[in-house]
């Protein structure tokens, strides 16, 4: 059933660097989430990236980074999903 | 009307929440009496403890009551769902009265909301670093173009019947 | 300012940071509300007590599908979502378009949460 979903979560967070990830739908209620990446973010990931997009309105879906001192949030949209990678840096 | 199967299967055993189930626990219970799970043998109706006099009348109106009113408390009426509607003036009293009430009770109102970015010394310096490099770049869009892919293949499996009987 | 324009000012600050909602009303299990705020395009219909009131009994009848005590119902419509959470005796409502994040204002809930203990004192004690 959303055992793709699943595969595709752990395949990103086993890579190095990456502490987590989650995946929300249209309505920014949350697929998935792994590692540190908590469920109740789902909906806010999504409205940064329907904000952002604002922006640029023309341009295609924008690659979000935020960044604090040791963690970086990437986030991105892609049709029906929007899915963000919390990385961790190191200074 | 859709029974709530695990209260279903306690209620079906005459008993309430949290006891537990034995041989000795009776299909109906005394509501007059809650413990005797054993019959309450004296010594002059030993050689019959199952002569136990007939509950009158009322026990046994009140004990088909409480089955009756367990029975709807688990089953998901929706018939019940009527409302009743308020009268407009004893709306906006009530309305009042909680306005008043904050006034005087008082409501503790967190500090603003911190904002999701903040301001930086030497913003140049982060404005003149680096993109976000390459190999990030690709890995979240793969993990996008995976996860769109992952999504149009979901499916319901079916795994048991969404259809049980009721009190079978 | 007085206490009740203060917690207003904090709703509609609430109410700005979600793209689409409408409205934020917290009222008492009847939906006689306790304080509320609202925008031109907020339908009326959906902000009356007996429409919020349907809540009450919608939550007690959720309860019973063995999934624990209901929290939240999220009643999506053609033109508008309505997110009432269940924080008895008070009940929160939130009126949005359709295609609002539901995920954003689902996150509202830890921001209001702190307000909730002295209005339920307001509810209570009345």
């Amino acid at each position: 059933m959303e055992r793709n979903l699943e595969k595709t979560m752990d395949n990103v967070t086993n890579v190095e660097g990456v502490i987590g990830c989650i995946l929300a739908d249209r309505q920014g209620l949350c697929l998935g989430a792994k590692g540190s990446a908590s469920g109740q973010s789902a909906g806010l990931i999504a409205a940064i990236a329907d904000e952002v997009a604002k922006l640029e309105p023309e341009s295609n879906a924008p690659i979000i980074a935020l960044e604090s001192d040791n963690r970086q949030c990437i986030i991105q949209r892609q049709g029906p999903i929007v899915g963000a990678i919390y990385k961790a840096i190191s200074p | 009307m859709l029974p709530k199967p695990l209260q279903r299967r306690q209620w079906a055993a005459g008993m309430s929440d949290g006891d537990a189930a034995n041989e000795r626990t009776r299909l109906l219970v005394n509501p007059v009496s809650n413990t005797p799970n054993i019959p309450t043998a004296h010594s002059d109706d030993y050689v019959n403890p199952y002569a136990n006099p007939v509950p009158k009348k009322t026990d046994e109106q009140s004990a088909l009551n409480r089955i009756l009113q367990e029975t709807a408390a688990n089953v998901i009426d929706v018939g019940a769902l009527d409302s009743h509607n308020l009268e407009q003036h004893e709306y906006m009293d009530r309305s009042k009265a909680y306005a008043k009430r904050i006034e005087v009770i008082g409501v503790q109102i967190p500090d603003h909301p911190p904002c999701l970015l903040k301001d930086i010394p030497a913003p140049e310096r982060v404005l003149a670093g680096e993109g976000l490099p390459q190999q990030d770049r690709e890995m979240v869009t793969d993990m996008m173009n995976s996860a769109v892919t992952a999504l149009s293949e979901i499916q319901v499996e079916h795994k048991e019947d969404l259809v049980v009987p009721f009190l079978s | 300012m007085n206490v009740f324009q203060e917690l207003k000012k904090f709703l509609y600050q609430l109410l700005n940071s979600v793209d689409g909602l409408h409205s934020i009303l917290i009222t008492d299990r009847d939906g006689v509300p306790v304080i509320s705020v609202s925008d031109e395009k907020a339908p009326e219909l959906a902000m009356r007590a007996s429409f919020l009131s349907t809540f009450g009994m919608a939550t007690d009848q959720g309860s019973k599908l063995d999934l624990g005590k209901n929290k939240t119902i999220i009643s999506i419509y053609s033109s508008y979502q309505v997110v009432q959470m269940n924080k008895l005796p008070l009940v929160v409502s939130f009126i949005a378009n359709n295609i609002c994040d539901t995920g954003h204002i689902l996150s509202l809930e830890s921001k209001i949460d702190p307000i909730l203990q002295n209005l339920k004192n307001v509810v209570a004690e009345a």
